[in-house]
Order: structure tokens, then sequence, then C-alpha cells
């Protein structure tokens, strides 16, 4: 089966969709690594009994591991 | 501390990469039909205008599925990072469906779109045919599980609450999956998708219609996308009434505020057609209703009663009292997990434990409670209704004035010239191409607004739900996301808009006007 050379036009445009991808995941790994990274919240069953039970005096501070009851 | 601020910016962060995600959705899932409705008519004809029609489509279907993949991922990464207790209290349940959805999405529908670009020289007919169909196939089965999840957090079924584990664990898979709210909502989503593909094709085969360029192309896709639009829409209108019954029956809140229903009127009820909700007075100010359409919509009977915003409250009231009992034995069995009464009054008051939750906003200690406090939490148990309202009769008037454009449509292609003797037509399905994006933005207003106070219904309250991040923290990313997802945004205008343009001639088949061979 012959295979026809891909047209210009089309070889343009998936150009520019690669980079718009490649783009986005550049983009979306330096907003993780800037806001999202560090400030991770594990939640456990103390954790979790904490928020609901005791959400004004007991939060689980990012970064830290919930509290134990 | 979780402040209000923290959760309405996370919340507001949630809706904004989800409304701009479902920009791109629909229109993958009602244009990779319309592919391969055309696709089979060229293997049927062999006439290479509709392998020509498949190409060109399935290349703006492209662009708009390269610049819309991995939105939907930030979406599943923020039910980790911002709604961290939510994920623990639902991971029993909800990792199983966003598992299947993303294994859908990446080996099914990536593969198939891949094999559906670079195969047309490389596979038969049939095979690429087939190719197409899977690509179909996988795109709408993806849909079905993030609806299926969806579908849970409006009606949780199939689960139970572990106070060992402090979170909803699966008690029946196939009640998740057979879910009526979630098997309604799914019909009604993807249909919706395909009324916004057929209304795509339309639009842009009216332009080229209207400018006289590549008329015979434009007239088989006016005449593809008019009949699968008229289908399609007939769907979302019938299913969309399931959905609004489905609605009726398990979150009698969303149904009572998005008809500004604030009593409970004698069977069957009457429909306001057009209101001004007053949330002070809790009642309408003016109204246009229609005598017994409510009733039948939302209970599919004459006898049948739908309680009004100020009964459910009434109701709420004891359910709030009721889950105060249950909080108290929550807390007494993390202390002592044989506590036998504990146990007995939390299996007793169990079913309202999310309501008692809901006080924790107020106060720490719920036995303190005082009445103005739990005044204050039944009030919250309805969402404002203007807004629900108003959305909700937004997307209706949307669906209706698509039914009529794609029903002339339609009936304009059964004629000789039919298409090109009407150029009022031709404009009015020009200028309505935003229409069934803005209907699906506004149905997904009702549908996420309309369950609040609650990340699940009637059992976790969205205050509880929320990560304990920094605000600092989250109006850094909300203003990354915002501005990253603009740009995308743009750059995806701007292709969709040079490539139509272009028309078919962009395939540089010398068959069509405005050849990019001869230009």
């Amino acid at each position: 089966m012959s295979v026809s050379p891909l047209f210009s036009q089309d070889r343009a445009l998936l150009l520019k969709l690669a980079l718009a991808v490649a783009l986005k995941l550049i983009v979306l790994a330096l907003l993780w690594w800037l806001f999202i990274d560090g400030q991770q919240v594990a939640v456990d069953d103390s954790g979790m009994a904490a928020q609901m039970l005791h959400p004004h005096t007991s939060p689980t501070a990012p970064g830290e591991s919930p509290s134990k009851e | 501390m979780v402040s209000e601020q923290l959760v309405d910016l996370s919340r507001l962060q949630f809706a904004a990469t989800a409304m701009y995600h479902f920009l791109f959705v629909p229109l993958t899932l009602g244009m990779v039909w319309l592919l391969v409705i055309m696709e089979s008519v060229y293997v049927m004809t062999g006439k290479v205008v509709w392998k020509d029609m498949t190409r060109f489509w399935g290349k703006l279907f492209g662009i708009n599925f390269a610049l819309g993949v991995t939105t939907g991922i930030t979406l599943e990464f923020q039910f980790g990072t911002n709604w961290a207790y939510y994920s623990h209290y639902v991971g029993d349940i909800f990792g199983a469906p966003l598992a299947i959805e993303g294994l859908m999405a990446f080996f099914l529908e990536s593969t198939m779109i891949g094999l559906f670009f670079f195969g047309w020289d490389r596979l038969s007919k049939p095979q690429h045919l087939l190719v197409t169909t899977l690509m179909a196939v996988g795109t709408n089965l993806s849909a079905l599980w993030i609806l299926i999840a969806n579908g849970w957090m409006q009606n949780p079924v199939g689960a139970e609450f572990s106070y060992h584990t402090m979170r909803m664990e699966m008690v029946d898979f196939w009640a998740i999956l057979f879910n009526p709210d979630a098997q309604a909502k799914f019909v009604h989503t993807v249909s919706a998708g395909y009324v916004t593909g057929a209304m795509f094709v339309l639009s842009v085969s009216s332009w080229y219609l209207l400018k006289g360029r590549n008329t015979e192309f434009a007239k088989r896709s006016f005449r593809v996308a008019s009949a699968f639009g008229l289908a399609s829409v007939l769907s979302v209108i019938v299913l969309g009434d399931e959905s609004g019954y489905m609605v009726g029956e398990a979150q009698q809140t969303k149904m009572a505020a998005i008809e500004a229903m604030w009593e409970t009127e004698p069977a069957p009820a009457s429909f306001n057609v057009l209101a001004w909700p007053n949330e002070e007075r809790q009642a309408n100010d003016w109204s246009i209703h229609i005598p017994w359409v409510m009733g039948l919509i939302g209970t599919r009977s004459l006898h049948k009663e739908i309680p009004g915003i100020k009964e459910i409250k009434a109701k709420n009231r004891e359910r709030i009292l009721s889950g105060i009992e249950a909080v108290v034995a929550l807390e007494a069995l993390r202390k002592n997990r044989e506590d036998i009464d504990a146990q007995a009054t939390l299996r007793q008051h169990q079913p309202d434990l999310g309501f008692g939750l809901l006080l924790k906003k107020y106060v720490v200690d719920v036995r303190q409670a005082t009445p103005e406090m739990i005044q204050q939490a039944v009030d919250s148990t309805v969402p404002r209704v203007a807004p629900l309202f108003w959305s909700f009769r937004i997307m209706v008037a949307l669906g209706f004035a698509m039914l009529a454009l794609f029903a002339l449509s339609f009936w304009s292609t059964l004629k000789p010239g039919g298409m090109t003797r009407r150029p009022w037509l031709l404009k009015w399905a020009l200028w309505m191409l935003p229409a069934p994006w803005i209907a699906c933005e506004v149905g997904w207003v009702v549908a996420e607004y309309g369950r609040q106070p609650w990340t699940i219904y009637g059992v976790l309250p969205t205050h509880l739900s929320v990560s304990t991040l920094t605000v600092e923290t989250l109006y850094g990313s909300l203003a990354g996301f915002v501005a990253f997802y603009t740009v995308l945004l743009i750059v995806e205008m701007v292709l969709m808009v040079r490539f139509a343009r272009q028309g078919p001639g962009s395939l540089g088949t010398g068959r069509y006007d405005h050849d990019a061979h001869h230009a």
C-alpha cells in the first residue's frame, strides 16, 4: 500500500498542535511545581475525623500530617 | 480554620477549569459521530466527496481534541489537591469510575484518534471506518464513567459510611453503575454534545453557502448536520425531561429552586414560565405560570405533590436535629469504637449525619448550636433560587430555539435548492453557533450549583470537603489556570477560524475553491 506524503499545511498544523500540547504539559507542570507540590494535605481516618468533627480547632496545616486523636 | 474564602476559591477554581474543559468536550462528543456518518456514506457509495468531508471536519475535530486534551486532567488532580478530604471520603467509590475513564480516554480514544489521522493510507476503507467508530465509542464511554461519578455525587447510592475508616465504602457496584441519575445525566449530556457537533457543522456550512463557496460540499454537510442535529436536539429535550424527573425524585431541593416553588401547591403543580424570585420574602414578586405542567414533568402523575422550598426547609430542620444525634454519636465512637449505645444511635440517625455536619460551619460542638445557628443551617440547605431559575430557563429556551432551527434546516433540505433559497435561515444558523455551548455551560451551573451546600448530596457538606490550603496558593494557581487557559482558548479559536475559512480547500486535493494547492 502506498503512503502519500503528508500535505505541507497538515504538517504545519500538526507542528502547531504538538507545540500546543507540549506547552500545555510544561505550563501545567510549572503551575503544579509553583503552587501545589509543596502544599500536600495528607488525609487518613484521623485527619478526616479532625476535619469533620473539629473543623474550627484542628485543621491539618498544609504540608503537615493529619493530627492524631 | 476552614475559611469561607478558602471554600469559595476552591469552588471557583474547580468551576473555572470545569467550564473551560466543557468548551471542548461537547464538540468532541458530537463531531465524532458526524465523522462516522460521513465515512460510512463514503464506504457505502465510494464517492470521494464523503471522504473529503470526513477528512476536513476531522481536521477541525483534531484541532479541538488537541487543544482540549489534558484540560480535564487538571480536574482529576484537583480532587486530590483542593478537595483532599472529599477524596478521602469518597475515594472508595470515585476511584473506580475515574480510573476506568482514564483507561478509556487514554488507551481506546487516543489510540483510535491516532489511527484515524495517520491511517488513511495504511488501512482499508472498512478498517478505517471501524477505527472511526471505535474512536466515537471510546469518546462516549469515557464520558459515561465521568457521569457515573458525577451522578453518584447527585444521588449517592450503593455506599455506606464507616466510622472506622471515616469514609463512604462501596457496597453495591451495580447500584452505582445503574444509578438512574447517572444514566439520565449521561444520555442528556452526550446528546447535548451531539447537538453541539451538529450546530458547528451546520453553522460553518451555512457560512460557505452564504459566501457561495464549495456549495456541493457545504450542502452535503448541511444535510447531515441538520438531520443529526434534529434527532439529537429532540433527544436532549426528551432526555432532559427524564433528567428533570430524576432530579425531582432524588433532589427535591434542586427541583424546587429551579422552579422557584416556595410553597407546596396542590397536585398537579403549575410551571413558572417566567418569575422574579425574591429570596428575602421567600416568594415570587410576579410570575407567569402554566397550570399542571410542573406536576406532570416532575412526578409523571396528576396526584403527587411537589414539595415547595418552605416545606423542604421544615423537613431539613428535622433532619438537622436528628443529624446532631448522629454527630454526637460519631464523636463518641471516635473516642471509643466499642461504645454500644453510640453505635446504636449512629445507626438510627446515620441518614441525617450530613445534615448534622452542616452545623459544623457555625459551631464546633453541635450540642451547643443556638436556634439562630440551626436556622442558618436550615436556610443553607437550599441554594440561591435566582441563579438556578434563570440558568435553567436559558438552557431550555436555547434548546427550543435550536429545535426550531434544526427542524427548519432539515425541512429546507427536502426540496431541491431549498437551502440556498433561504439566506435568512443560513444567517440564523451562523449566528446560533454559540448557542449549544451556552446551553451546556448553564446546564452544568444548574447541576452543580443546584447541589449546594453539598459535594455529595445529603451526605458531605462542601465546607468540610475542601483541602486546608492557603488562600494565597489558591489565588496564585487560579490566576495561573485562568491566564493559561485563556491563551489556549485564543489559540483554539484562531486555528479553528483559520481552517474553517480555508474550507475543504485546505485538504489540497485540487477539488475545491480556495484550494491551497492552487494558492
